[in-house]
């Protein structure tokens, strides 16, 4: 079921245009990975899909419908940029933003000690937010976002200054509340969480979508050009077999790139002439690759 | 509606709790308290004891006139104390130096030798002490002697009783002021009062107006810096949070002012208070209600129009650091209403001052005063409270559109022409 779709949506700041014509729909149950360098116009999408702003052009639908009535209950925000009130209490300040979004007190008192709970920081309740550690705040942040059990969720960076035991907490809170089915717009730098997470992706680039669609398709449609070899012993003229671009030799082995599939067989028959095989992978290419060779090679911002 | 209460009692209620506010009520609470028994304590403090001050003897008999003078007063400010002679009038100061000294005196009155030979002159005096600054104790002796040295002279010049009678009693002026209405104009003691009160109230009217304006300023540039505006402008309208933000503050600022008010009233209807301002014929039920009425008034209109606009400036600067030059312009023209206030309270008919009343930053201010002070037709009152609505709702407008083109811009502060550009492609 489909809770978020954009249609053509653009956006102008004075001369700059931040998003050119942008489309995308976000079903429930679905983890969206937005994705562009810094400046690329992710936070503008956000914030249009939030309501903050107003696109120039194009409409957005929520729930299919072009305008809602009660979007603050609808939407939940995890900004980039981490902000709680520092002189107050967590329980006070989260309350307040459930009040804010339209939930009794006594539903927000549940949900928050739940979310506590769940973070094993149930000690925080009545603690000032200066007083928590960086880490702990985020995940107050994260409370704040989800408080009112958000069908659309827009997480911007979610994960990023914690250390892996929390990424891991806060994943799997992620992919819980995909699976209650929420709809989450995520963001991030961090490729490897988009592999593990995410379904379908679009990357912006100068404010366009310069790639979008089911992850897995997309892997498919790139070659798979990348050769993990590991031998017994080194092996002799890898570099001299047809289609191979590039060698590496790496502690594990080795690391080849190929210009077509079919070299592949040849370097495996090459190799177990001359010594034993212990590792040989054709591998598909990482959503590292696929972002660098959508934004380009050319220098970007 | 629900999130403009919301967000008018979260500030309220972090207002209410926070240490700083706390604090600042309290002091000038007992600021208040204090200010409020000042006469009491002075006199508590001062003794009850007249100031000893020596005089020798001496032939002319001033010396006795003088002890005879203070002792027919009921509660004299000095004591003459007779010193016997020593013969020259060195050894009389040395033994009225000892005498200051030890503390038992704490002056000596010495008849100076220069204009004695002529007739009929009353001799000069040099009065010793260790104080340089016995203005009081100086004063009331050159009145005792100026007294004195009448009778001398009216004894010679043998003058009857009514004759001096007339020559003594002093010249009076009495003010009535003219009004535009045929009623009676104000008494002089009412003038006083209304001074008075017009005096106090621009002072609280400046100050409330300044300090909450910051207030207001501040945490808006808090919620930015600390970027909890990002989640806050997800959740509720810039406009709402803004207006939640200045009701809340207005409501705050009503309180620690009423609790200032309660402080001062209850100490000065204290019995011994009372007293003392009936003995200078101020009394507070004099105070015409009408008064306190277009205090309310103007200071909820000198409120909201500067509250929307330090709500403005606080939403274009990112760090609290840059917050009070970005604050300096608005800051200069409530000092400026403020000067003009307290020069209009001696000349309150002045045709400029009557003009910039009308200037709606200056209004709360100038109307008010004008209001006390004189009694401007009804028409000019009115034609300045509706001034003040329109700027209100103008301000208020602006003030929103800034706000929420504020909020989301960060980094240094806009000027203006990015500010305007930015205004008209949100929303």
């Amino acid at each position: 079921m489909e809770r978020l779709r954009l249609e053509q949506v653009s956006k102008t700041f004075g001369s700059h245009l931040a998003v050119d014509s942008l489309s995308l729909s976000v079903q429930a149950g679905e983890i969206f990975g937005l994705l562009g360098a810094n400046g690329a116009g992710k936070t503008t999408t956000m914030r249009m899909v939030l309501n903050i702003l107003k696109p120039d052009q194009g409409q957005i639908y929520w729930k299919g419908k072009p305008s809602y009535e009660s979007l603050r209950k609808l939407t939940g925000y995890l900004p980039e940029e981490r902000g709680l009130y520092p002189k107050i209490k967590v329980s006070e300040q989260i309350l307040y933003m459930a009040k804010l979004r339209g939930i009794s007190r006594t539903d927000a008192e549940k949900s928050l000690k739940y979310w506590l709970e769940r973070f094993q920081v149930l000690q925080y309740y009545d603690m000032k937010v200066e007083e928590l550690s960086k880490g702990n705040q985020q995940k107050i942040q994260f409370i704040a976002a989800v408080i009112h059990r958000p069908e659309i969720l827009v997480l911007d960076e979610a994960f990023s200054g914690l250390d892996p035991v929390n990424v891991e907490l806060l994943k799997d809170s992620v992919k819980d509340l995909r699976d209650q089915g929420t709809a989450v717009l995520f963001s991030t730098h961090r490729m490897e969480h988009v592999e593990e997470l995410c379904s379908n992706i679009c990357i912006l680039h100068r404010s366009k979508a310069v790639l979008k669609g089911n992850l897995k398709e997309l892997k498919q449609k790139y070659p798979r050009e990348r050769v993990q070899l590991k031998t017994a012993s080194p092996v002799e003229g890898l570099e001299r077999v047809k289609g191979v671009l590039q060698v590496q030799s790496t502690e594990n082995g080795y690391d080849i790139r190929i210009a077509d599939e079919a070299s592949a067989q040849q370097l495996l028959s090459l190799a177990m002439s001359q010594t034993n095989v212990i590792k040989f992978e054709v591998k598909e290419p990482s959503m590292n690759e696929i972002f660098i060779k959508a934004v380009g090679g050319e220098k970007n911002e | 509606m629900n999130e403009l209460a919301a967000v008018m009692s979260f500030t309220l209620k972090n207002k209410l709790k926070s240490k700083a506010f706390i604090v600042t009520t309290v002091i000038i609470g007992l600021l208040i308290a204090v200010f409020v028994h000042l006469p009491l304590i002075i006199e508590a403090f001062s003794s009850e004891e007249p100031d000893r001050v020596g005089m020798t003897e001496d032939e002319s008999g001033l010396a006795v006139q003088l002890k005879q003078y203070f002792e027919q007063q009921s509660n004299p400010a000095i004591e003459i104390v007779i010193l016997p002679q020593q013969g020259t009038a060195a050894a009389d100061l040395a033994q009225a130096r000892e005498e200051i000294e030890s503390g038992e005196l704490k002056g000596y009155l010495q008849l100076s030798d220069d204009n004695r030979q002529e007739e009929h002159a009353f001799p000069s005096f040099v009065f010793h002490s260790k104080g340089t600054m016995e203005f009081s104790i100086r004063s009331s002796l050159e009145r005792a002697l100026q007294a004195i040295k009448m009778e001398q002279m009216v004894d010679e010049l043998g003058l009857s009783r009514q004759q001096i009678a007339a020559l003594t009693s002093p010249v009076s002026i009495q003010n009535v002021q003219i009004t535009s209405e045929a009623k009676e104009g104000r008494s002089e003691t009412e003038v006083v009062i209304a001074y008075i009160l017009v005096y106090a109230f621009l002072i609280i009217l400046f100050m409330a107006v300044a300090m909450y304006g910051n207030m207001i300023a501040s945490e808006v540039t808090a919620e930015k810096s600390s970027r909890v505006m990002e989640v806050l402008i997800s959740t509720v309208s810039p406009v709402k949070q803004m207006f939640g933000k200045i009701f809340g503050t207005c409501i705050l600022g009503m309180l620690q002012l009423a609790v200032f008010i309660i402080i001062a009233l209850a100490g000065l209807s204290l019995p011994y208070n009372r007293a003392a301002l009936s003995g200078l014929n101020l009394n507070l039920s004099d105070i015409p209600f009408s008064l306190f009425a277009y205090f309310v008034i103007f200071y909820l209109l000198g409120f909201f129009l500067y509250g929307t606009v330090f709500a403005a400036i606080g939403s274009i600067v990112s760090r609290t650091e840059d917050l009070g030059q970005a604050l300096m312009p608005i800051t200069l023209l409530i000092l400026a209403g403020f000067y003009i206030g307290l020069f209009g309270l001696n000349a309150p008919n002045a045709g400029w001052i009557s003009a910039v009343s009308y200037f709606p930053f200056f209004t709360p201010l100038l109307m008010f005063m004008r209001i006390g002070m004189t009694e401007p037709p009804f028409w000019q009152i009115g034609l300045s409270i509706l001034i003040m609505l329109a700027s209100i709702l103008l301000m208020g407008w602006l003030a929103a559109k800034i706000y929420r083109t504020g909020v989301l811009m960060y980094g240094k502060r806009p000027r203006w022409k990015e500010l305007w550009k930015a205004m008209r492609s949100t929303q």
